[in-house]
């Protein structure tokens, strides 16, 4: 690989950059400068039709489903590590089939750990 | 690769255990691997191996010799802290992040590709977020967390924008590579300033000034087990890591970063001394000791040279003992005053425990640099190594604010002997008991065998 | 036999931790079989290095490296040669012995423990000291075996004088340590070691010390020998250490460290070899102290004090030795000295005992029916210590008494005085304890009684030492005529400056016949004043001869350094700490500290707690540190 790389090499991406956030700025502003703009209680209430608005939206809401949502994204990372195994399945043969059940195999023991802690139990 | 191997799946069995019922296992079990873990490091001593993993990591001299030290640490800590954790099932979580964590250790002084180390950093600090904000009743402790996780990620950004602009300069991760290609261009601009911002990164994880400032309040927060896990184990392992990337991929280039880091050490050594003697609170005051400390250590990262690795890990061990001795003494006696941390909280200790006045005594001199404790000769190999490199106003900067520190450590062993009327007994279990004079007579042994880990050569 | 010698000192070292630190809620009897039972491993395990020396090569066995400080260079290094191994050897064996009868002495005293980890401790560093391959490791046995003393001679610590005789062991001390270490400084700059490895056994560096300057080192290195040994005008320290209880004043004041001295002048016998000036200073140190300690001896009533002069005077006895370069005859009378001064000792504590604390030998007499055991093996000892063939002190004092001989005449003449001196006042004090009606209270008669047999083996055992022991140095010029080698002198030859006596056979037996004759002229005159006319000896107020007063106070010593040293030191720290401390000193200490907590103040107002203060620091922090770049 090329060690002597320059700054002017990554002015693409410097370029790319400045577009990216010009873009954004441009439509955001052109969107407020553009637009009528009518307000009124019906319109900035978060449901124009249905039933009544009950208190505060930001409250803080139970844990749980927090606790319910990091496991699934855990779980959604872990499958990452499967794709470039799946991939490269018959190259890695027999030796890649058993790293692949001990790499489960610890996950497992995490997850039945914290289901025995309780993590899922909703009361 | 054993170390890696035991040091992991040690966590697991940990969690292991618990799903087994098998609770009251834990405790050997650990002691049993961190034992094995040494053990580990005794055998492989001196044979040559190999980089594994794709050159990811080397099992070389410095590499063992520091997860020695880190898993004799760990031990320690186990060891002081085994009664302060009754045995219910919150402390098998506890127990098992801080293996996880010091796996990360393991794997911050034995990296030989940049990946490795940023993996390393975030396994040492991940499990750290949780333990720091483990006492979830006290909103002090929730702070502490929220704060270190909310800077920590500032800082591991800052640090892997350091990569991403070194791999820029250089087009590769591994230290080999490495090298070579940054003693081919030293003077381009865009690898200092990666080299920089890596710097940034690991100052801001050990406490180096202007990076400090999460460290009292993470300390003072976090449970005091905690906090003498953080500011010993985590400390030496970040420091370490820090010494392997100095000395080794990027030491062609060091020399010119060489005033940045002694203006680092100089400006952590002031703040933190200076913020020390104005504490009234035990905890805090040993947090911003633990900064000063850090000052020692980053001058140590600086002079390098062939009795660096052995300076930075006698150090490192010995603070590591006087530190984790400290904390643990704060905590018994805190728990035995409803969790005051006032220097008034430790009056009459010497009645009430002489053991534990004992021990703290032996600490508090060791940090402050006291003959015949082992933190005299630490400080002294790590000034005469400054002295050595033509640094001499940082050196008498050390003395001077060594001098400072003995104010404020002395504080308390004034309060621990100020006799004090109707003070109950505190009662230790045997193995805690045994723990703190074995500690105490470590801090004093190892003065006399500092000879030892002069000579180390890797 | 390299792990074997790290095992020595270890033994007792282990003693001590486990004796200070587990031995709660255990019997005494255990303590006291654990405490002795260290010794004894130390005493096997130094007989079987002894014998390695026999036919051996002296080895250094180096255990760890100490300090590395630039070219100084230090590695605590053990030296095993024929002198370092019989040291061991006496010094586990007598200290094996006093630690058996300790269990028995110390059985009722609260702090049993305490004193049984003391004297694991001191073995443990009068071993270190003998051990050590170097100067500095010397001086760690050294100013570990001070600290003990210390704690040791305080360790009744309820009784303000004990604390006072301690500190008094402790500072005199300290002023031969500093003569001491400037002696060390000055070898290791001229030397570039302090090794004796390298310094004697090797002969290499020694070359760079000669003429004055190694007159200058080996006086300094003999201030520290006073120190430690007593000798003038350091020795005031030792007769108040018999504050302590009697075994230490057998192991530690008697037979082992106050020997010290002798074993490290003997170690630099070719330092000392290199200048006449020290070697006489020796010798005048040693003469003055035997002369001094043989004639207070005289006049003393107290049965420790007399024994502690008597200490004095034959440590002075085996300076004139060293300084006449007779270093093997310095260490053969230190160890027939250790022998039978132990079992004076022990003896003595046998009497204390039964006396019920009682140490006043006025208040004594008519004991020998009533402890047997502890008259005859008494009786031995007080016949070695005199020099009467063919017990211990007889070969190496007369041996001393040659060499006086040979080349001094003024010499020997003093010495056979305070050898006289010594028969005199060894008898006094043994009539007038052992003869005569009993003069104490009834209670104390009714209470007499031979001591247990844990006190009385080990006096057995001193008794047949001092006895045999001697034989070790059989006089050169009769032995080779009847067959009989001066054993120690050929096992020392390769280690010390050797210095052989020339007298004949005839005159050997002549000087021989002589001294003996005027000891038992001397006791037959202690016989007939203490037990033929039965006088007995003068209460305090009743001492009327200037001279008997200028002995009874030991010539004025301590007053005189009240008067010179200790009154102006009290002055001139009183003007420092009425004028100089608070003024100066305290000024600029405070102030210091003042201008520290008003700084730490002004930093404090960044620390406030805020996220976006730390998030602002650790930004300008890494903004400073990319515009440093350039």
């Amino acid at each position: 690989m090329n060690t002597t790389a320059h700054l002017w090499d990554y002015l693409p991406i410097l370029i790319m950059a400045i577009v990216a956030l010009g873009f954004v700025i441009t439509v955001m502003a052109l969107t407020h400068a553009v637009g009528p703009r009518r307000k009124n209680a019906v319109k900035d209430d978060p449901f124009e039709c249905g039933i009544p608005v009950q208190g505060n939206a930001r409250t803080p809401f139970s844990i749980k489903y927090f606790l319910v949502a990091i496991l699934f994204v855990l779980f959604d990372v872990e499958v990452i590590f499967m794709y470039p195994w799946a991939v490269n399945f018959r190259e890695l043969g027999v030796f890649g089939l058993w790293e692949m059940f001990a790499f489960m195999g610890l996950m497992i023991i995490g997850l039945v750990y914290i289901i025995r802690r309780g993590a899922l139990k909703w009361e | 690769m054993k170390e890696l191997l035991i040091s992991s799946l040690l966590g697991i069995s940990v969690l292991l255990f618990d799903l087994l019922r098998l609770r009251r296992a834990i405790l050997p079990l650990v002691a049993a691997g961190l034992i094995a873990l040494v053990a580990v490091v005794v055998v492989d001593w001196g044979t040559a191996s190999n980089p594994f993993g794709n050159n990811m990591m080397l099992m070389d001299g410095y590499a063992l010799a520091s997860i020695g030290i880190l898993a004799l640490l760990t031990l320690f800590w186990f060891a002081i802290t085994s009664d302060s954790y009754p045995a219910q099932s919150r402390r098998t979580d506890l127990y098992a992040l801080v293996l996880f964590s010091m796996t990360g250790a393991v794997v911050l002084v034995s990296y030989t590709n940049l990946v490795m180390m940023f993996l390393g950093i975030e396994i040492l600090s991940i499990p750290l977020y949780v333990l720091v904000s483990s006492d979830r009743q006290n909103p002090l402790s929730n702070e502490a967390g929220f704060k270190y996780f909310f800077l920590g990620a500032v800082a591991s950004a800052i640090l892997l924008f350091g990569i991403a602009l070194v791999y820029g300069a250089t087009g590769t991760f591994d230290f080999t590579e490495l090298g070579a290609a940054v003693s081919a261009s030293t003077s381009n601009l865009m690898l200092k300033a990666g080299i920089a911002m890596m710097l940034a990164g690991f100052a801001f994880k050990v406490s180096a000034a202007p990076f400090h400032f999460w460290t009292p309040d993470v300390y003072q927060g976090s449970p005091t087990t905690v906090t003498a896990y953080m500011s010993s184990v985590v400390k030496a392992g970040a420091f370490l890591a820090l010494f392997r990337l100095c000395t080794g991929p990027f030491s062609a280039v060091m020399d010119g970063f060489t005033d940045m880091l002694a203006f680092l050490a100089a400006l952590t050594l002031v703040v933190s001394n200076l913020m020390a003697a104005v504490q009234t609170n035990v905890k805090r005051m040993l947090a911003f000791s633990s900064i000063s400390h850090a000052g020692f250590l980053l001058a140590g990262v600086m002079t390098g040279g062939e009795t660096g690795p052995g300076i930075l890990l006698y150090y490192s061990l010995t603070y590591g003992i006087a530190s984790i001795t400290s904390f643990a003494v704060l905590h018994v006696v805190s728990s035995y005053q409803n969790g005051a941390m006032e220097y008034d909280a430790f009056r009459g200790l010497v009645r009430r425990n002489p053991f534990l006045a004992g021990a703290m005594t032996i600490a508090l001199l060791s940090m402050a640099g006291i003959p015949p404790m082992a933190g005299f000769m630490a400080k002294y190999f790590i000034i005469s190594g400054i002295i050595s490199t033509d640094m001499v106003w940082l050196a008498v900067l050390m003395v001077l604010t060594s001098v400072v520190g003995m104010y404020y450590y002395l504080r308390v062993i004034i309060a621990m002997f100020t006799p004090v009327e109707n003070a109950g007994r505190i009662m230790l279990r045997g193995l805690q008991h045994y723990t703190y004079i074995l500690l105490s007579l470590l801090m004093i042994i190892l003065f006399f065998a500092s000879g030892f880990f002069e000579v180390l050569n890797f | 036999m390299e792990r074997l010698v790290t095992l020595i000192p270890l033994f007792p070292l282990a003693g001590f931790l486990y004796i200070t630190f587990l031995s709660k809620g255990l019997s005494r009897s255990f303590v006291g079989t654990v405490g002795a039972g260290a010794i004894l491993l130390s005493f096997v395990a130094s007989v079987l290095v002894f014998s390695t020396q026999l036919h051996g090569e002296p080895v250094v066995v180096k255990v760890f490296d100490w300090i590395t400080a630039g070219s100084f260079e230090v590695d605590f290094a053990f030296l095993v040669d024929p002198l370092s191994t019989i040291y061991l050897l006496f010094i586990t064996g007598v200290a094996f012995l006093i630690h058996v009868y300790s269990a028995g002495y110390m059985h009722d005293d609260e702090g049993f423990n305490r004193f049984f980890a003391y004297l694991n401790l001191f073995v443990f560093f009068m071993l270190i000291l003998v051990l050590g391959d170097s100067y500095l490791t010397m001086f760690v046995g050294w100013e570990g075996v001070g600290l003990c003393s210390y704690m040791l001679i305080g360790f009744w610590y309820k009784d303000m004088r004990n604390n006072d005789a301690a500190k008094k062991a402790f500072i005199v001390n300290r002023i031969g340590d500093l003569g001491f270490i400037l002696g060390m400084v000055l070898v290791f700059i001229y030397c570039g070691t302090l090794s004796f490895g390298e310094l004697y056994i090797m002969d290499t560096a020694i070359s760079g010390l000669h003429g004055e300057v190694a007159t200058a080192a080996a006086i300094l290195l003999f201030v520290g020998a006073m120190g430690k040994s007593a000798q003038i005008p350091l020795h005031t320290w030792l007769p108040d250490a018999m504050a302590g209880p009697t075994p230490v004043s057998a192991l530690i004041h008697a037979a082992t460290m106050v020997t010290a001295g002798i074993y490290m002048v003997a170690r630099s016998s070719q330092l000392f070899q290199m200048s006449e000036t020290a070697s006489a200073v020796v010798v005048i140190a040693g003469l003055l102290t035997s002369l001094l300690g043989a004639t207070i001896a005289l006049t003393q009533n107290d049965i420790k004090k007399v024994l502690a002069y008597s200490t004095v005077s034959q440590l002075g006895f085996m300076f004139v030795a060293l300084g006449m370069g007779a270093y093997t005859i310095a260490v053969f009378h230190v160890i027939t000295h250790a022998f039978f001064k132990a079992l004076l000792f022990l003896g003595s504590g046998s009497v204390i005992h039964a006396m019920g604390g009682e140490q006043d030998i006025r208040r004594m007499g008519g004991l020998k029916s009533h402890m047997p055991v502890t008259y005859w093996t008494f009786l031995i000892g007080t016949i070695a210590i005199c020099g009467i063939f063919p017990f211990a002190g007889f070969f190496s004092k007369d041996q001393i008494l040659a060499h006086a001989l040979e080349h001094n005449i003024p010499v020997f003449a003093l010495l056979m005085l305070a050898s006289m001196g010594t028969a005199f006042y060894m008898f006094r004090m043994f009539y007038l304890t052992f003869h005569g009606h009993f003069r104490g209270s009834h209670e104390q008669e009714h209470h007499l009684h031979e001591s247990p047999r844990v006190m009385t083996i080990p006096l057995v055992v001193l008794a047949v030492l001092s006895t045999v022991g001697g034989f070790i140095g059989f006089p050169h010029a009769i032995g080779e005529s009847i067959g009989i080698h001066h054993w120690l002198d050929h096992f020392l030859e390769n280690t010390v400056v050797m210095s052989y006596s020339t007298l004949s056979a005839g005159s050997e037996v002549i000087l021989a016949v002589v001294a003996m004759a005027a000891a038992a002229v001397m006791i037959w005159y202690a016989f007939s004043v203490y037990v033929k006319k039965g006088t007995r000896a003068l209460e305090d107020d009743e001492v009327e001869s200037q001279a008997h007063r200028l002995l009874a106070n030991k010539y004025w010593f301590d007053e005189l350094y009240d008067a010179t040293i200790r009154r102006p030191a009290d002055a001139l720290s009183g003007w420092l700490s009425r004028l100089v401390e608070p003024r100066m000193i305290d000024g600029a200490v405070e102030g210091s500290g003042r201008l520290t907590r008003w700084s730490g103040e002004a930093v404090r107002t960044i620390q406030n707690g805020s996220l976006t203060t730390y998030l602002l620091a650790i930004i300008a922090g890494v903004i400073l540190m990319l515009i440093w770049l350039n």
